[in-house]
């Protein structure tokens, strides 16, 4: 889509960017020239991530790091920086997640999926932007949102609470931060089926949820990397606080004629069973 | 500081072949944002009709599409009159062929405090903004339809949409009106690989602002200061996140509306309002 050397000279940070989202977007910075620093907890999800970006052509620093904990987000960008260059442009990405009833949630439970989606995007935007000003040089922050912030998710309480608290995040950085030439702005991702998502198999979700989508089919790596980059790049410059859905329509749908509605305790799969 | 300035209009964005098969049509194409954005797809391959009641607005854009190397044709039509509507297709497509991109621009737009609109002065807005939207949509649709192609509309909404806009009472709710029809029509039309999104401008000056609508803001610094970004837009930045939206890269994305603002329409008003002025007191429609 853009120029193959737009990102020339950039290093972009994708926290959870050794796969599924996080993975889609990197590889959208590779195909325009970008240095790659992904971000995990997971040293084998990071190896995979890095060889399909190297496949890429592109150059990868891979980086363990529990966005959690603020004197690591800290030591990830100051490693990132020795090793590659300034962190140009940060993809906050790491989040994990799995199907729980309200009533079942533990403490612990609660606590790890909205430190790592909410506090995470939080620590890692604070520190780029702390890194960018002292630099005296612009920057963009992305954030990787769900259409749930909006309505909910019957479970998936924790993440969908931290995804509406990130969107909200984004609206008051982009404000605060205008002014210091760092722009953020967040993607609300529609159905993307890849293996890290729990409980299923990425072909027969492929499947069964492309036909619930108004556009007939589920969202593409390469359209989540032209989006990310665009928003990135130099012709989005006057694009800040926005939340760009991609999703073919999919939060939009509103039907009369509904199948019955079983009790989230009732079912069998919580997320997409009946 | 404020947000950085961006590339000039002639910096190479999307491959410059990606509206080669295209011919778009942009109502309201021969002024301000329509302009650019005409500009911005003849750029890229487009050939680009520009639909407007004024005969001085299509020739100013022909002309400008025409500077830059590109093809324009200009048609007349009134858009809340479905049948010039279905003549202007005509006539668009035996001249350039299929039209694959609807970019719905006109707009009306006045200044007058709500008690002072008319009824005349309601219609007129509205008819224009949110009748000839969903109109031109629907003759779009059709024909894309029966000729088993796909296409992309764009349509303009506003940020006040979502807030109200005292002293454009007219304007922002047909404006509410097209984000929810961008919405409505982006989910029935997918499955006919019609998609349908919005743009949601915040403040780009152009040479053809009406004086009315400047107002005070003469000068941009004024008005620059107001801004989080510091700046206002440049019409390049429209016409990147336009182009963009109607291209195959955004083949995913429908029923969305894009703002592109700046985070204008974000300040919060309590923390750093000036005191409220009456908006009868600076909303004054045009003397003629």
């Amino acid at each position: 889509m853009l120029p193959a050397d737009e990102f020339a000279g950039k290093v972009v940070l994708v926290t959870g960017g050794g796969s599924g989202v996080g993975l889609a977007m990197a590889r959208g910075f590779a195909l325009c020239g970008a240095r790659i620093a992904i971000a995990s907890r997971n040293e084998e999800t990071l190896a995979e991530g890095a060889a399909e970006l190297h496949g890429l052509g592109a150059e990868v620093f891979t980086v363990q790091c529990d966005v959690r904990q603020r004197n690591q987000v800290t030591d990830m960008f100051t490693q990132i920086e020795e090793a590659t260059g300034p962190v140009d442009f940060l993809l906050n990405n790491a989040g994990s997640n799995f199907p729980a009833l309200a009533e079942n949630l533990s403490v612990n439970a609660w606590r790890a999926i909205t430190q790592i989606a909410l506090d995470g995007t939080f620590f890692c935007s604070q520190e780029f932007h702390a890194r960018r000003c002292r630099v005296g040089r612009a920057g963009a922050i992305i954030n990787n949102l769900a259409s749930y912030a909006w309505t909910g998710f019957p479970g998936d309480v924790h993440s969908a609470a931290a995804k509406a608290g990130t969107l909200n995040l984004t609206l008051s950085l982009a404000t605060e931060w205008a002014r210091d030439q760092i722009r953020v702005n967040s993607i609300v991702v529609g159905t993307y089926p890849h293996s890290r998502v729990p409980n299923n198999d990425p072909r027969e979700r492929e499947g069964r949820r492309g036909r619930t989508v108004p556009a007939g089919r589920a969202l593409r790596a390469q359209e989540l990397g032209w989006a990310a980059a665009f928003l990135c790049s130099r012709f989005g410059g006057y694009i800040t606080g926005l939340n760009l859905v991609v999703d073919g329509g999919d939060w939009l749908r509103r039907d009369l004629l509904k199948p019955p509605f079983i009790p989230p305790r009732e079912r069998k799969d919580l997320w997409f069973g009946q | 500081m404020a947000l950085k300035e961006p590339f000039a209009a002639d910096h190479p964005f999307m491959p410059t072949d990606t509206f080669k098969d295209d011919v778009v049509i942009i109502t309201g194409g021969g002024t301000g944002l329509g302009k650019a954005m005409a500009r911005a797809f003849a750029k890229m391959g487009a050939g680009v009709v520009i639909a407007s009641r004024n005969a001085d607005h299509r020739a100013a854009g022909i002309a400008a599409v025409e500077e830059l190397g590109g093809k324009a044709i200009g048609l007349a039509v009134d858009i809340r009159e479905p049948d010039q509507i279905s003549a202007m297709f005509d006539e668009a497509e035996r001249l350039l062929g299929p039209v694959t991109v609807l970019v719905n621009n006109a707009a009306g737009r006045f200044m007058a405090p709500a008690e002072d609109i008319s009824p005349n002065g309601w219609r007129a807005v509205t008819q224009i903004v949110l009748d000839g939207t969903f109109f031109c949509s629907k003759e779009f649709h059709r024909r894309r339809l029966a000729a088993g192609g796909a296409g992309a509309i764009l349509n303009i909404g506003a940020t006040f949409a979502w807030t109200g806009g005292p002293g454009s009472a007219h304007s922002a709710a047909a404006k509410a009106g097209v984000i929810n029809l961008t919405q409505t029509l982006g989910v029935e039309w997918a499955v006919d690989q019609v998609r349908v999104n919005c743009l949601a401008p915040g403040y780009f000056p152009h040479e053809d602002t009406a004086a009315h609508m400047k107002g005070d803001w003469s000068g941009e610094d004024k008005r620059a200061r107001q801004m989080p970004a510091g700046r206002v837009g440049r019409l390049q930045e429209l016409g990147w996140s336009a182009t963009f939206l109607c291209s195959p890269f955004a083949s995913y994305i429908t029923g969305h509306t894009l703002v592109v603002d700046g985070a204008n329409w974000l300040r919060h008003r309590a923390s750093s309002a000036p005191d409220f002025v009456p908006v009868r007191e600076w909303a004054r429609p045009p003397r003629d």
